[in-house]
This record gives structure tokens, sequence and C-alpha cells, in this order.
């Protein structure tokens, strides 16, 4: 019996499941693998029940609530999908500001009467969690890997090693080392993606969240040395995670 | 090396095996008998381990239970914690695993004929000691005293029960089970093992203690087999570690310059305290 | 006796051409100014490299790449799933010939390390195949290449073996020494090679006593002999400098990932979507990562970095070398150091240790 899959979207760019789309040449196996019931992006949504969801996005409305919930009630298995689900990503800087605050800057003087906000959330701080698809976006062969890893029934495979172990096996020049300006967060953020804003020129932003045993205060002598002030690192290191669990370590 | 390893030229491919019997033991442990394809025998020391495969899944280390005496194949008593181990829980009977192996330095049971020999099992720890302690009774007549200790959480998470009842009747075993936590069926003794040890007068001078358990449960079994008076180089434990190639290759459970697949698992407790 | 030649440069330039022409030639070049990769190269000019310093990754790649396959399975359905028969296909074949030139003495050191450690008891086919197929052409330091590297001070500045060939630069030849049997025939195939005479004797006698007086001070790195380490570290496990290193280690890896005495490795099993075929590969792992002493219940053996640090250290200068005859697993190359954001240095962690708190030598 092949899973009954859906894939939902909460606030988001909804470019992760575009990933999935992407996949070319993986799409036929995965649809072959897997009963497909819910995918917004691809097609009507039609089903009311399912084994697995892949859940995007992140909650910041309190209407966003009850409806996460019953994905999970529904799902035996709950998957978050890319980084505004496993840590909040870009969407909770807002949370540095006050919902009123928010709403005023984005919709002016009569936002309030129309909309509601929250501070952002990942979704595993409203609901159980049981895997992570970590980036902003997605990594395609991530989502392959975890599709293959449900399929036959183990964990799927997340790295808690940071980006700088990947960069070493691809031979990269550190980007501390190279004679731009650019800030990496590559020592405290969680690989999978194969180093891939390293590999072509740019720096890690941080979209994986923090690795487990992550070691701020080092690294933000380490961004000081490399010519910015102190809270410029500190606001590196929130730009993704500041609706992370972990990012009051970066404060303290 | 394993025989399809041996065709192939790599120490890293398993030989298929067969589940040829499973039964659940507890919650968390299934009992295996398994058959390597090739037919040939493990051809194992006591205390050795396999790494089983699944394919797609992994690779885990897994102690043998059964002794080296047995005709065909061999048992495993795993449970079920990781993704390997989860896994095989969902195979049957009939169904294939991968096996590299035996590996590891076992216990000797010739370097103790003549001795006292204590067994001091906690929890899984009962794993690789019964493949020893069947050893020791299919000769019984070559040592003196038998005295088996096992100590689970419960009830519930006792292994091998029949044999335990097996030990308990025989008159020439001193068999002593312990639980931490009781229930109402329980009539036995209720404590961690080493409370065990008042039951017993034990000859410091001929008594030679085989421990295998947590280790927490180690620190506490070697103050107490130090109070009785067994030398360092008499007692021999179990280690657990992240042994991953099996080989000496990986360097996950480098323990000082030992390398625990390899100069373990099994080790005297003088060569421990020098890691 | 093993045999010495004098080679012009530029006859070796085309004995080097012609081996290019026949297989894969590789060497320290610059990918940027300042940072060296092993790549491909089409003649000797990387030898003249005067502001070679290690490369980012050491020769090791070409003998145990980052990620490899070590053996393919198939079954018909997923193979965790009942009633499937897999197959395995290993992956160890014997592979192409490749020459390695310009590998200096530090990396010719720790290439005989990991052959050591890859030859122990079980073989590992994949790396020995590769080593097999691999010709060493190494390379003799005059200066010190980088102000991190203190190769004297462990004893790698000058090797023994390990190499097939070894060149000495006398400014308009190479002097050629033989360390194998493989080196002594791609010696005679060298055309224009001559027999040292007594002035080229002369001239590398008077480079090996410049070579002595230019390290001198990089000996004094450490504060000690190297052989003293596996003593002095057995003393200094509850050393407070442990802690103070661990705090600012950020356990990211990278000193086990660029060293090349490094040889852990972690495995892992990929499936195509389909289930009927994948792979049992190995990766690069590093003991300074949080979960590489982690077994599957969930138990971390060296939970905190100041203990996987510490590890690490144990395993290079301690627990190895009591495993093989006292052989330092850390040949001072310095790329740890050049890759490491709080500059750990080993010379220096060494040092530190070795003093009693409070500063007096142990």
């Amino acid at each position: 019996m092949k899973p009954r899959v859906g894939i939902f979207s909460f606030s988001s760019c909804e470019g992760c499941q575009l990933q999935i789309l992407n996949m070319e040449n993986e799409l036929l196996d995965i649809v072959g693998a897997i009963d497909l019931v819910t995918f917004r992006e691809a097609m009507d949504p039609v089903a009311r029940d399912y084994d697995v969801a892949f859940v995007e996005g992140s909650i910041t409305r309190e209407s966003e609530i009850p409806m996460l919930e019953e994905i999970r009630r529904k799902a035996d298995v709950l998957v978050a999908l890319g980084a505004c689900a496993t840590i909040g990503g870009v969407n909770a800087m807002k949370n540095k500001f006050s919902p009123e605050e928010n709403l005023q800057e984005v919709y002016g003087d009569a936002g309030s009467e129309y909309y509601d906000t929250i501070p952002t959330r990942g979704i595993d701080e409203v609901v159980d969690v049981d895997y992570y698809i970590h980036g902003c976006p997605i990594d395609r062969t991530d989502f392959a890997q975890t599709v293959t890893s449900l399929l036959l029934g183990k964990r799927p495979y997340t790295p808690n090693f940071p980006v700088c172990v990947e960069c070493r096996l691809k031979e990269n020049v550190c980007v501390y080392d190279r004679d731009d300006d650019e800030i990496c967060l590559g020592p405290v953020i969680r690989a999978g993606c194969s180093a891939v804003c390293p590999s072509f020129g740019s720096a890690c932003i941080g979209c994986r969240g923090y690795v487990d045993q992550a070691n701020f205060d080092s690294l933000i002598k380490v961004m000081v040395e490399h010519g910015i002030d102190e809270e410029e690192a500190k606001k590196k290191l929130r730009m993704f995670n500041t609706g992370n669990a972990k990012a009051q370590e970066v404060e303290a | 090396m394993t025989k399809a390893a041996e065709q192939q030229g790599s120490v890293y491919v398993p030989e298929p095996a067969t589940i040829v019997d499973k039964k659940r033991m507890t919650e968390e442990e299934t009992w295996y008998d398994l058959r390597l394809d090739s037919g040939e025998q493990l051809d194992h020391d006591p205390g050795q381990f396999v790494e089983v495969s699944v394919f797609g899944v992994g690779e885990a280390p897994i102690s043998i239970s059964s002794p080296p005496s047995k005709e065909d194949g061999f048992e495993l008593c795993i449970r079920h914690v990781g993704n390997v181990t989860n896994a095989i829980k969902k195979l049957g009977m009939g169904d294939k695993v991968g096996i590299r192996g035996p590996f590891g330095t076992g216990f000797d049971p010739d370097a103790v004929v003549g001795k006292d020999i204590l067994f001091v099992a906690g929890g899984l720890g009962l794993v690789p000691l019964r493949s020893l302690i069947w050893t020791v009774l299919e000769r019984r007549e070559d040592y003196e005293r038998v005295i088996i200790f096992y100590g689970t959480r419960s009830p519930a998470t006792i292994l091998y029960e029949d044999e335990l009842k097996q030990w308990e009747n025989d008159p020439t075993v001193e068999y002593h089970g312990t639980v931490d936590m009781a229930d109402d069926t329980w009539k036995g003794n209720v404590g961690v093992v080493t409370t065990l040890f008042s039951r017993v007068d034990l000859d410091p001078d001929n008594t030679v203690a085989f421990i295998c358990g947590p280790d927490i449960m180690f620190r506490f079994v070697v103050q107490e087999t130090e109070k009785v008076g067994i030398p360092d180089d008499m007692t021999f434990l179990s280690m657990e570690r992240r042994m991953k190639c099996g080989i000496g290759k990986c360097g996950h459970c480098q323990e000082g310059s030992v390398y625990i697949c390899r100069e373990g698992p099994c080790f005297s407790y003088e060569q421990i305290k020098a890691l | 006796m093993k045999s010495l030649k004098i080679v012009p440069k530029d006859a070796f330039d085309s004995f080097v051409r012609s081996l290019a022409e026949d297989g894969e030639v590789v060497a320290p070049v610059a990918r940027e100014p300042g940072q060296y990769v092993y790549d491909s190269v089409s003649d000797a000019s990387a030898l003249e490299d005067e502001d070679y310093i290690p490369t980012l990754n050491p020769p090791k790649k070409y003998f145990m790449p980052a990620e490899e396959v070590l053996f393919k399975f198939t079954g018909k359905g997923a193979p965790t799933h009942s009633g499937v028969e897999v197959e395995t296909e290993a992956q160890a074949e014997a592979e192409e010939e490749i020459v390695l030139l310009g590998v200096r003495p530090c990396d010719v050191a720790a290439i005989r390390l990991t052959d050591q450690a890859f030859e122990d008891t079980y073989e590992d086919e994949h790396y020995l195949n590769r080593r097999d197929a691999a010709t060493i052409i190494a390379m003799n330091c005059q200066e010190l290449c980088d102000e991190h590297a203190f190769c004297a001070a462990m004893g790698s500045l000058k090797v023994e073996a390990g190499y097939d060939l070894l060149l000495t630069d006398l400014g308009d030849a190479w002097a050629v020494a033989a360390g194998t049997e493989k080196g002594e025939q791609l010696l005679q195939q060298i055309p224009g090679a001559r027999d040292a005479d007594a002035a080229a004797q002369k001239k590398l006698q008077d480079l090996t006593d410049q070579q002595e007086e230019n390290f001198e001070n990089v000996k004094d790195r450490l504060d000690f002999p190297a052989e003293d380490l596996p003593e002095i570290l057995g003393e200094a496990e509850d050393h407070p400098a442990w802690q103070e290193f661990g705090d600012e280690c950020m356990g990211c890896g990278r000193c086990n990932l660029v060293c090349p005495t490094c040889f852990c490795f972690d495995v892992l099993d990929e499936v195509d979507l389909g289930l009927e075929e994948g792979e049992r590969k190995r990766q690069w792992d590093g003991c300074t990562l949080l979960e590489f002493a982690m077994v599957a219940g969930g138990e971390n053996f060296r939970e905190d970095r100041d203990e996987r640090l510490r590890h690490r250290f144990y395993r290079k200068a301690k627990y190895l070398p009591e495993r093989y005859d006292g052989d330092m697993y850390c040949t001072g190359c310095g790329r740890c150091i050049r890759t490491c954001l709080v500059d750990i240095d080993p010379a220096e962690v060494f040092n530190t240790v070795a003093e009693k708190p409070g500063g007096e030598a142990s």
C-alpha cells in the first residue's frame, strides 16, 4: 500500500512546494511511490485523510493554529518542509517588533481592521513534528531522501554537523579566507545543503538553522575580527533564526 | 572476513543470512535465529559481535547470544532502539539480513578453567554473557562454582525467562535474579544487581567475574568485586561504544589506544583501568 | 643501495609531460593566491611555485575520497520489506594509475601513517587499491613553507620512506632519489639522468646542512621532544586548559577534515526512489563533531566539546602512537591551525598542557 501523502502550506512563499515540482527527473518516481492526495501548488485540494503530511510555512496568524492541529491529528507522520516551518525562517524577523507595529508597517492605519498577526513560530512550537527537511528553499535530494526513508521505515538522515564540514569535503576556499568581505555562518549552521552558497561564491546565511551545541560566542568573535560589530553579527545570526527556539543563546 | 567479502574483495560487504526463527522477548527486544546462506558457521567466541545489515537502512553491531557450540546458525537478541534495529523488527522468518563478522575479542573460557565463575548481567547485558554461560555449563566439570546474578529494571524486561528457570533449577548453578522495580507478579529480590552480592560468599582467591550491562552498572559492580577482593585481572567486562565498521578503521569506538570493536568489546578490568 | 641521479630541470619537465600524456599527474597548484589544492597538471612547473603552502585538503583525497561507494546493492522491492533477495556488488576494484608530484615530506609521512592504519589486520581494499595505483614523487623542503607549519618539531621534515622518488632542488637540476623498486624503475626511464658526481654530492650535503639551520627554530615550536608526548598527555587528562580550549572550539570538524592523518569515516545507505537500487557509502567524519561517539540509543560517550577536542589531540599524540610503535599521528603540516577560525594550535596546546597548571613544567 502506497502511503497517502499531503503537502500543505502556511505563511511562506511556497517556494519549497515549487522545489518539489521542479524535481523533473524524479517526479514520476515520487508519484509512483506515493499517493499524492493534496498538493496545492499542483492540484486541487481533494483529500480528507492522509498518512504523511509535509507542511511548509510558518505560523503567523491565530487562524492557522487550528488548521495545523487538524493536519497533525490526521497524519501519522508530520514533516516540516523548509525554513519557515522548521525554524520560523525570515518571517520571524518581524518578531523583533510588536504585532501592532507589524500591521502598521505593512498595511497602514487600516490594517488592524482586516488582518490579525501573532509572533511567527516554526510549526514545532505548535504541534509535534516527526521529521525536518531544512533549508530555504529545501534541497531536492533531501526531499527525495526523506521520501525513500519514510518508505523504508527509517528515520530520514538529518546532519547535525555544520556547513563547514561540507565545504571541507568539497575543498572550498573558506569564505573567511576569500578576499571579499563576506561573513559566513557556516560554523554554526546545520549542513545538508552540500554547502551550496559558499560553493558558489556566496556565504552561509543560516537557512537550515543552528546545529546542536553551536558556539555562538566564538563565531561572533570571528565575525567581529572580520570587520563587523557585535550587533551586526547577531543580526546575521538572527536573519533566519529569530523564531528559532535556540535564538536566545545568541543574545546571551 | 565473511565469505561474501572475500569473494568481492571488500571487508565492508556483508554476506546474506536468513532469519529462520524469531520470538518477541519483551516490549523492546526480539530473539532471532539466523543461518548464513553460505551454509558456513560463524565460528565465534563468546562475547564477540556481528554487524547486522538491513540494506538501505544501515548496519548495527549486535552481540552474538548463542554459544559457539550451536550447530546450525547463531542467535541474536536485538533491542529495537535505532534505525537498523527497528527495521529488523519488521522482518519475519525467511527474510534476509546482511552479516559481517564475527568481530572483536570475546571472553576466553579456557583461561578460567578450575575457577569459581561469577556472571553479573544487567538488562541486555545478559545477551553476550549468555553465550559464555552456556559454554561454561556445557563443560561444567571444568569449573568449580557457577554463580549467576541477573538484574533488570522490571519483571517485564526479563530476557530468556525459560533459561533462567533452567539455571534456577540446576543444582550446579547458583542463580540469583533481581528487579529494580517489582510488580504484583514478582516474588523475588528487589533492588539493583549489586544487592545480590550479600547473598553469596565468594572466594576472592579463586573467583573470576564476568560483567555485562550498562556503563553505570559496571561502576557499581566493580566496587563490589573489589570489595570481595577479586583481582582486576580476574574481572572481565564487555563495553558498549559506537562500533560502526567493526574492524578498527572508522574510529568511532576508539577509547584510549584501543578500538573497542577490535581489542574489545571484552576486556579485563585491569585493561579498562589503563585506557 | 637506493639510486640517486641528477636530472636537469628541463629534462625532468619533459619526463613529467610524458607521464601526463600517459595518465593522470597531480600536484599542488594555486586555486587562488595562497590557496593550494592538488589538481591535474601537464608539466613540472608546480614544483617551482615559491609561494607554496600545504594544500587545503591533503593528498589522502586520492586514496580515500571525501565520499565513496563501498558497495552497491539491488533488490526487487524495498530491501527492508519481507521476501526481498539482495545482491551486493563491491566497488573496490583496481584503480587507474595516478602520479602525485611534489608531495612534501609532511604529507609523505602522513601517507605512510594512513597506509599503516588501513593495512592493520583487516586490509581496506578501497584505500589500498588506490594506494597501489599511485606513484609518489616527493620533494624536499629547503625552507619553512608556512608560518603555521611545525614539521621539524614533529619529525616529519625528513622522510626515509613512503615515496617512490624524492626530489631535491639543486637550482638547475633535481637530485632524484629512488625510495622503492617502482621508483628505481621510474628513475631508469628519466632521459638525461646522470649519476651524482662529487660536486653534486657536496651540494646535496650543503643543502642538508642549510636545511638543518633553516628549520632550527621550527623545532622549538614544541618545548620538548615529540616522542615525550604520550607520556606528557598521560599526565594531562585533567588539565584545566582543556576546558579553556573547549570553550573556544566550535566543534565544527574543520581540523579533522583537513588533517592528513585523520581517516575516520561515517557510513550511510542510500536508496533510489524506486527502492530497488542502493549503495552503502562512506564519508569523512571527524571526532570533534557532536555525534561522533553517539550510539543508537542516544548515549554520547563524548558529549562536550572539550572532551572531543582533547580526544583529537590524544588520538594524534598518544592513542595512535601507542598503537603503532610510537609513530606520531601529527606531522606538523599546520593545516588544522590555518583552517581553525579560533586559532587552536596543536603545538601551543601540547606546550600548555605539558605545563602544570600554574606554570611549572611537569
